[in-house]
């Protein structure tokens, strides 16, 4: 780990005389994580917001932030807030320029990594990015941006609990210390992001940082519109998973028929690269294939993202396909196909009418309990920017401020979809068991 | 004017013999049976005899179409496909097709191999089915018919190609006296209107109603 924030916390530690222990935490929980005592305080680029204000205490701030308003090099319908109404803005989810564009009425785009959202908008996926100055700075020079301009500032502090108010008492004051030292403005220094602006955290040392992005505080439990969001997002959840396990049973039986036995030399070579294929497909995690597809390739496959996860998933799940066909092919007793050819049928027509009706039959519970599987996956696309079912549980988790009742209706709407495919699953399964 | 000709068919299994110089023919009308102990590789012969099996020496003619073991596996493939669409074969074993109904498995055929007009076939199966007395069980699937009943459907399937020479194997193992007698006319019939049948069959009062000429398979490793 490195960072200024990381030197931060270690002089800091050093200053009050404690050890400090790093913990790693997914940036989207770190106030449900600080509040569970996985650690006893946040710092890593919290701002200070009202909302959060009602729940965590707040030191005093360590950094004076803004909103930095990235677009492509001469994009003259990106000016400033108001002109990104209904455009399509990359931004970290959770965050409090998500909030703020949310507010603008922008079409918002949440990204989970750092250069992400500078590659999309390179791309023209995006028409801007509007993110924390730090980040812009570090990782939005890239070829064809520019920065258009600074929307609002605000205040890194450090989160802690509540309850800990003699904790937050005794930080304030190390912090106090290591600002009227001089030694933060050597680590802002050492990280080249000092500044005028930061002048402010000396000026007004004893300040508890307040309004300064303020936004009005998010409802407690989940509105009417959220939960229609949510629907909204088993309905993006569904319909992604559905058209890519069609592709995906499509490309799995071109697959299949590829990798049958064959004597022609052309024939054979295709099913070693119909192997090859299942074989890197099922054995490289599906998240690095979707990263690939959608940020790797940019460059060559210009794909929304609904199509790169589509893509992905349906790519990813042919593998699996494939071998279940394989397998309900190989269960076609041999007696079968003799029967065919005996009828005098070519190979090849007997495959079509007599081994593959009945393959499929072997193979349906196999791919209804894929498609299960597909749904649930499905939620890793969130990572090229699909807001999918599980995606906008954690959006709405973090708005609204408890998972609990996020979490309950997404499993819920995860298990209306998947209950009637494992049903089905298991009717058929039973079927076939007669038939035996 | 012998319909088939077979012509020194041997045929062995890892070195063990089943059989060696089988040569027989078959006219138009004929009903040959062919007996032998289990295991002597009757099956075996009349596998070779539409090429579902390659037998290791010989040739089976029928026509101008000749199958000869010792033929590329492209020639040989295609003089087997030209002899299965004159020769119809009936199962030991049945092999009814799992997926399609009694029904299905006898148009089949003639549909999709033969091109058939649906209209036209599925009539037609149904009187087979009606001859062979399991009309009944026309829209039955294979898994829910008794074993009589299967082998009386895979007999339809085969004659429903109106083959010039029916293979059958076994044909009256799941059958009771009365249907055997009754197939045992139906084949007779089958005979008078010009069908040749070779009939491979443990059952002597069978063969003697079918009043065919026999043929033995000698004990394996035998001539
Ligand atoms: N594909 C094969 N590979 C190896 N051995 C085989 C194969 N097919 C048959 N055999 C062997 O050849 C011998 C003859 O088999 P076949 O089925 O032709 O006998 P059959 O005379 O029809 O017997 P039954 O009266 O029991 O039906 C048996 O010993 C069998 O195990
Ligand atoms: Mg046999």
């Amino acid at each position: 780990m490195a960072g200024f924030e990381v030197e931060l916390a270690a002089a800091l530690a050093r200053e009050l005389g404690v050890r400090a222990v790093f913990v790693q935490n997914d940036w989207s929980t770190l106030i449900p994580s600080l509040e569970r005592g996985t650690f006893d305080i946040a710092l890593n680029g919290l701002e200070v917001t009202a909302a959060r204000e009602q729940r965590i205490r707040f030191s005093r701030p360590y950094y004076v932030f803004a909103e930095r308003l990235v677009a492509r090099q001469g994009d003259v319908r990106v000016l400033d807030l108001a002109s990104l109404r209904s455009r399509r803005v990359g931004t970290l989810a959770s965050t409090l320029a998500w909030d703020i564009l949310g507010e603008a009425g922008a079409e918002r785009v949440p990204y989970e990594g750092v250069q992400e959202p500078f590659i999309d908008l390179q791309q023209g996926r995006t028409d801007a990015v509007l993110i924390d100055d730090i980040i812009a700075d570090r990782y939005g020079k890239r070829p064809g941006l520019a920065v258009v301009g600074d929307l609002r500032t605000g205040h890194y502090a450090i989160g802690l609990r509540r309850q800990d108010e003699a904790l937050a008492g005794v930080i304030d004051e190390g912090l106090g210390r290591l600002i009227g030292k001089g030694e933060l403005h050597a680590i802002l220094a050492r990280w080249r992001i000092d500044g005028p602006r930061q002048e402010a955290l000396i000026a007004a040392p004893t300040t508890v940082p307040g309004k300064t992005a303020a936004l009005p505080a998010p409802h407690r439990g989940m509105t009417a519109h959220q939960v229609w969001l949510f629907f909204q997002g088993a309905a993006v959840t569904l319909l992604m998973s559905a058209v890519a396990m069609a592709l995906a049973m499509l490309g799995g039986l071109g697959l299949a028929t590829a990798r049958l036995p064959s004597r022609v030399p052309w024939r054979r070579a295709l099913g070693a690269a119909a192997t090859a294929y299942v074989e890197l497909f099922r054995g490289t995690p599906v998240l690095l294939q979707l990263y690939v597809i959608y940020f790797g390739l940019a460059g060559v496959l210009a794909l929304n993202a609904f199509a790169a996860a589509v893509l992905g998933l349906a790519l990813n799940y042919a593998a699996y396909e494939a071998e279940i066909y394989r397998a309900g092919i190989q269960a076609v007793p041999v007696g079968q196909v003799e029967a065919a050819q005996a009828l005098g049928m070519s190979e090849a027509m007997a495959f079509r009418r007599v081994v593959l009706p009945q393959a499929f039959r072997f193979s349906l519970p196999g791919v209804a309990n894929d498609f299960i599987a597909l749904l649930k996956d499905s939620s890793l696309v969130s990572v090229i920017t699909v807001v999918e079912l599980t995606k906008r549980m954690t959006i709405v988790a973090v708005d609204s401020g408890g998972w609990l009742m996020p979490g309950l209706l997404c499993a819920g709407l995860y298990f209306a979809m998947s209950y009637p495919l494992s049903r089905l699953a298991r009717r058929i399964e039973a079927r076939l068991g007669a038939a035996k | 004017m012998s319909l088939m000709i077979v012509d020194g068919l041997a045929k062995a299994f890892a070195g063990r013999s089943l059989f060696a110089g089988v040569s027989l023919q078959i006219a138009a009308g004929e009903i040959v049976c062919l007996m032998g102990p289990s295991g002597t590789g009757k099956t075996t012969l009349l596998r070779c005899l539409n090429g579902l099996e390659r037998a290791d020496h010989g040739t089976v003619k029928m026509g101008d179409v000749e199958l000869r073991a010792g033929d590329g596996a492209q020639a040989f493939a295609t003089a087997a496909l030209a002899l299965r669409r004159r020769v119809g074969f009936v199962f030991q074993g049945w092999h009814l097709f799992a997926h399609r109904t009694v029904l299905g498995n006898v148009t089949e055929g003639p549909v999709f191999v033969r091109g058939q007009p649906v209209g036209e076939a599925r009539p037609r199966a149904l009187a087979l089915l009606e001859q062979m007395g399991i009309a009944h069980r026309a829209s039955a699937l294979p898994h829910e018919l008794s074993g009589g009943e299967q082998q009386r459907a895979a007999v339809a399937r085969a004659l429903a190609m109106q083959p010039e020479l029916l293979l059958v194997d076994e044909p009256t193992s799941a059958l009771d006296d009365d249907r055997t007698e009754s197939l045992a006319r139906l084949f007779r019939g089958l005979a008078d209107g010009g069908l040749a049948i070779l009939c491979v069959t443990h059952d002597g009062t069978f063969a003697r109603a079918l009043s065919a000429r026999h043929l033995r398979l000698p004990a394996a490793g035998g001539t």
